[in-house]
């Protein structure tokens, strides 16, 4: 019985997404059905439109860069919440959640008002540190509950072993966490890569994937918006495909690694 | 006199497949290119302007009627679209504005641009050569909107007619706004969503159109008060022009409320044949110009385009594809007959001084409704009150 | 052990600091400092296009007099509501699925791949799918089911609704799961030993522990939907203007920032105020714990069995 909800979630979700997929590859500019034959013509138009081009890749730029401040802020974070007493912890917790708890606009808003202020112009860099405030508190609460299992007393004890402070965060901590940091990273990366009701506020001359997506739509609406999302789609894939297989390089050495210091010692 | 294209016509220029009139016209257009050749530098000659921001309307960023002039000049545009007039003071605005080398108006917005935002710089007429009092219709040619304390500030680009869009195989053809509020209309209407498309309309509809953009707080009451009944015949208000397309590609309208005339040559695409009409009440009349926001920084590169849109060649394609006018008296030799009969262009004169270039509501007053109450105003309208 | 223990418990504290430090400087400057900035921008005025520093209620009464603003919060709410609480429901007992009868993981990694498909894209499909020529319909009218277009399906409430859990469902089931996870199944095993029913276990034993993850992941989604403004435009017809658009327009169209400030501000007050709602609601239903006992002030202790 569960099993077959499951699997009824999964093509609710699907679906659409397969229809996306679908009218990419449609011949004629129409969103509807009959569906009227297979071409590329929409993937060879945003190939040859450099406005695309540039926009992915300021999207991979801004996405990249966000998501690997957002991770190193939130590991801090993450390994502050188990160190801290309780009530320093519930304050951090909460400031580190409460982006969140308000609507996209709020944040986007105050970000431009407080720009301005500054008298700093809007640009890729405003898009990065807008979207690195979003993406912390999903970093955080992905990785907290994964945290709050972590051992102290491990890194306790390579301390007492006579580690250094670094060496134990490195060899104990670290490879420990690891994979729930990647994991949030990868979280972080899709939620930068997508995000269009705060970049709306702080978005620069230089325009974003989903930026682009939105003019697009403002003259005519054509498949070409579905072959934009299918190309991030393909491209987000080979990101995790890659990051899948560095991690389990990584685990497999470091397996092989300790299995080998166990023979010597 | 005016002109509503056929559908077939539309749907050659909008294919790409000249009718063979038209291929007798472009025959000629090229002859004449080649006449101005110095202009159109070759290879030889190219030049490297650079990388050019522009902040415009979608299909009204000439990439295509300027190609090759774009490619000689090497302009690379970086285009930002805009899907309504304020998107551009909401770039440009405030106190950390976003570089922009060229961006447009409509005529309606000079004061709120040049006098209040104070975002425009005067523009040198001798580094746009093409606009010059020979080949500008008079009433474009250093007229208020563009040209004020002696300086020039905008280049007009393309002018034309906001009206109904509809599709003739679903409704009849709407000859009064008030037919729109008959039975088979109801929830075939979209507006869209386009201040300076609805509101003078809205005034005119409740029998303020002569006063418009001045009037009165009460009065603006009753304008939107006049428009409820429009409203509930909608189905929704459409994001932008685009939207619409979709909207009617998919069968979910049938009458686009007041907006671009120009519309078909997008629906045709999908394969939806719609016209434009204009009504008993009248189109409204619109105009955008280019202009270098003061945030500009590659001028060189911003005059030779602004100087390329308004030669006659650029018009004139302009002109064909998106069906509206154009400034430059040599531009409509160049065009295809359906483009040429668009207007009148023997009286353009009497045109605008039967629908004049209508402007906005102003920003401040203390007798009449401004911009923001009409902002407002329109807000509370699209929410259902 | 214990004295070394006892010497690193102050350093530990120390360090828990000094790891928190950069975090928190970056939200203060960009999260507390800019709320702040608004707040006090809510009490500008706006006047002849510009915007004047000087102190005023007026935003704030001209925005509670406006019937739109308070229709269109209304509308956003109810989207928020319904998008949050069908997201929740949809998604816990596929959170259950992963956490106590799967052990492998792929099912939430095929669930997140969804995440990486064009939010605005995605709302055009569902165009596609609901439409009056679309998908739904003319199966229903082939199938003989229905001789004319269900006009529901588009443009309304509903449509937005569908969407909007379509786009958030994958965030609630994360949450859901993380929060799942807090319950061992010694905690099941315990409770079945008991003698507790199916339902015992899921209202004494999984939503105490869980209840912060399932609050969460309904006020994440409520928060979230009631604040979005471009799938209400595109696809609610004439409800489709949200409060949320109306912010939007007045920092994006009309320039009035300080009017747009304190729309927002309302609207923090509005969604405080439900959040604190939804967890009194959970207290009163007796599904969260009470203020007596608290088991998991510390989930890193509590785990430490």
């Amino acid at each position: 019985m569960l099993r077959i909800y499951v699997w009824g979630y999964l093509a609710f979700l699907a679906f659409p997404i397969l229809i996306i997929t679908l009218f990419a590859f449609h011949a004629s500019p129409a969103l509807t059905f009959p569906f009227e034959g297979v071409s590329l013509r929409w993937f060879a138009d945003l190939w040859a439109d450099p406005n695309f081009v540039s926009a992915f890749k300021n999207s991979v730029i801004v996405a990249t860069v966000a998501s690997i401040l957002t991770s190193i802020l939130g590991t801090m974070v993450a390994l502050a919440l188990i160190r801290l007493s309780p009530k320093p912890r519930a304050a951090l917790s909460f400031i580190s959640f409460a982006p969140i708890a308000l609507p996209g606009l709020f944040i986007g808003a105050s970000l431009l008002v407080l720009f301005d202020r500054l008298g700093i112009y809007r640009s890729l860099v405003t898009v990065i540190l807008a979207h690195t405030l979003f993406c912390l508190p999903f970093f955080v609460e992905a990785v907290r509950s994964r945290v709050a299992y972590f051992d102290l007393d491990l890194e306790l004890a390579a301390r007492d072993l006579g580690a250094t402070r670094w060496q134990a965060f490195r060899l104990v901590t670290l490879p420990l966490l690891l994979p729930t940091i990647i994991g949030g990273a990868i979280l972080s990366f899709a939620l930068s890569f997508d995000e269009i009701i705060i970049t709306v506020f702080v978005v620069g001359e230089q325009s974003t994937l989903p930026f682009y997506i939105l003019s697009l739509l403002r003259r005519t609406v054509t498949p070409l918006i579905n072959a934009a999302s299918v190309l991030a789609i393909i491209f987000t894939l080979l990101v995790l495909m890659l990051a899948g297989t560095v991690l389990w390089w990584q685990a497999r050495r470091e397996k092989s690694a300790r299995i080998g210091e166990g023979v010597v010692g | 006199m005016k002109h509503t294209w056929t559908c077939e016509e539309i749907k050659a220029t909008a294919i790409g497949k000249p009718t063979r009139r038209g291929l007798l016209k472009g025959g000629a257009a090229a002859m004449t290119g080649g006449f101005v050749a110095p202009f159109f530098s070759g290879p030889a000659q190219a030049e490297s302007l650079g990388k050019m921001n522009l902040l415009a309307w979608e299909g009204f960023a000439f990439q295509e009627p300027l190609k090759d002039y774009l490619a000689a000049k090497g302009i690379t545009l970086n285009i930002s679209t805009i899907a309504t007039q304020d998107d551009v003071q909401a770039r440009l605005g405030g106190s950390t504005p976003t570089v922009i080398d060229v961006s447009s108006y409509n005529q309606g917005y000079s004061e709120l641009y040049g006098r209040i935002l104070n975002i425009m710089q005067p523009l040198d007429e001798a580094r746009v050569p093409n606009y010059n009092e020979a080949d500008i219709f008079p009433e474009f040619f250093h007229k208020p909107a563009w040209y004020w304390e002696g300086k020039l500030y905008g280049v007009v680009m393309g002018w034309g007619i906001n009206t109904i869009v509809y599709d003739p195989a679903k409704v009849p053809e709407p000859k009064s706004y008030t037919d729109l509020l008959k039975a088979e209309y109801t929830g075939k209407i979209a507006f869209v969503d386009d201040p300076l498309a609805n509101w003078p309309i809205f005034a005119r509809l409740s029998g303020l159109g002569a006063k418009y953009p001045n009037v009165s707080k009460d009065e603006l009451a009753k304008v939107f008060e006049a428009m409820a009944p429009y409203r509930d015949q909608s189905k929704t208000f459409a994001a932008s022009i685009g939207d619409v397309t979709n909207l009617f590609g998919s069968g979910e309208i049938a009458v686009m409320f007041c907006g671009w005339s120009g519309l078909p040559t997008e629906t045709i695409k999908q394969k939806v044949e719609t016209r434009y009409v204009i009504p008993a009440e009248g189109g409204a009349v619109w105009s955008d110009a280019f202009f270098i926001p003061k945030t500009a920084t590659n001028l060189d590169a911003a005059y030779a385009y602004i100087d390329g849109i308004i030669s006659p060649e650029a018009q004139a394609k302009h002109a064909a594809n998106t069906l509206s006018g154009t400034i430059n008296k040599k531009a409509v030799a160049l065009m295809d007959d359906a483009t040429r009969n668009l207007f009148d262009y023997n009286n353009l004169a009497d045109l605008f001084a039967k629908s004049p270039l209508p402007n906005i509501p102003p920003i401040k007053s203390d007798e009449f409704a401004t911009f923001d109450d009409w902002t407002k105003a329109y807000a509370d309208f699209k929410a259902g009150f | 052990m214990e004295k070394l223990k006892a010497a690193f418990a102050d350093r530990r504290e120390r360090s828990g600091f000094l790891l928190a430090a950069p975090a928190f400087l970056f939200l203060v400057a960009l999260f507390i400092v800019p709320s702040f900035l608004l707040f006090i921008a809510s009490f500008w005025q706006f006047d002849n296009a510009t915007i004047v520093p000087t102190f005023t209620l007026s935003n704030y009464l001209e925005a509670l007099s406006r019937r739109a603003v308070l229709y269109s919060t209304l509308t956003a709410l109810k989207i928020g509501f319904w998008s949050g609480l069908i997201s929740t429901v949809l998604s816990f007992p596929v959170a259950w699925y992963i956490a106590f009868k799967t052990r492998s993981n792929v099912l939430l990694y095929l669930v997140l791949l969804s995440w990486f498909s064009s939010y605005l894209v995605r709302i055009f499909a569902w165009r596609t799918i609901l439409g009056t020529q679309g998908i739904i319909n003319s199966a229903l009218m082939s199938a003989g089911l229905i001789d004319k277009p269900l006009e529901f399906l588009i443009f309304s409430p509903l449509a937005v609704i569908v969407t909007l859990v379509h786009i958030f469902v994958p965030f609630t089931l994360l949450l859901l799961l993380s929060a799942l996870r807090n319950v061992t199944p010694d905690h099941l095993d315990a409770c079945r030993d008991l003698g507790g029913t199916r339902f015992d276990i899921l209202r004494k034993v999984v939503f105490p522990i869980a209840y912060k993850g399932i609050i969460g992941s309904f006020l994440f989604t409520f928060i979230l939907s009631a604040g979005d403004f471009i799938t209400p435009q595109l696809l609610g017809g004439r409800s489709g203007m949200t409060v949320g658009f109306m912010i939007s327009n007045e920092f994006r169209v009309s320039g009035n920032w300080p009017a747009g400030a304190a729309m927002a501000i309302l609207l923090l007050i509005v969604f405080l105020a439900a959040s604190a709602l939804t967890t009194r609601l959970f207290r009163l239903l007796r599904l969260a714990p009470g203020v007596r006992y608290h088991p998991l002030q510390n989930p890193a202790s509590a785990s430490r069995r």
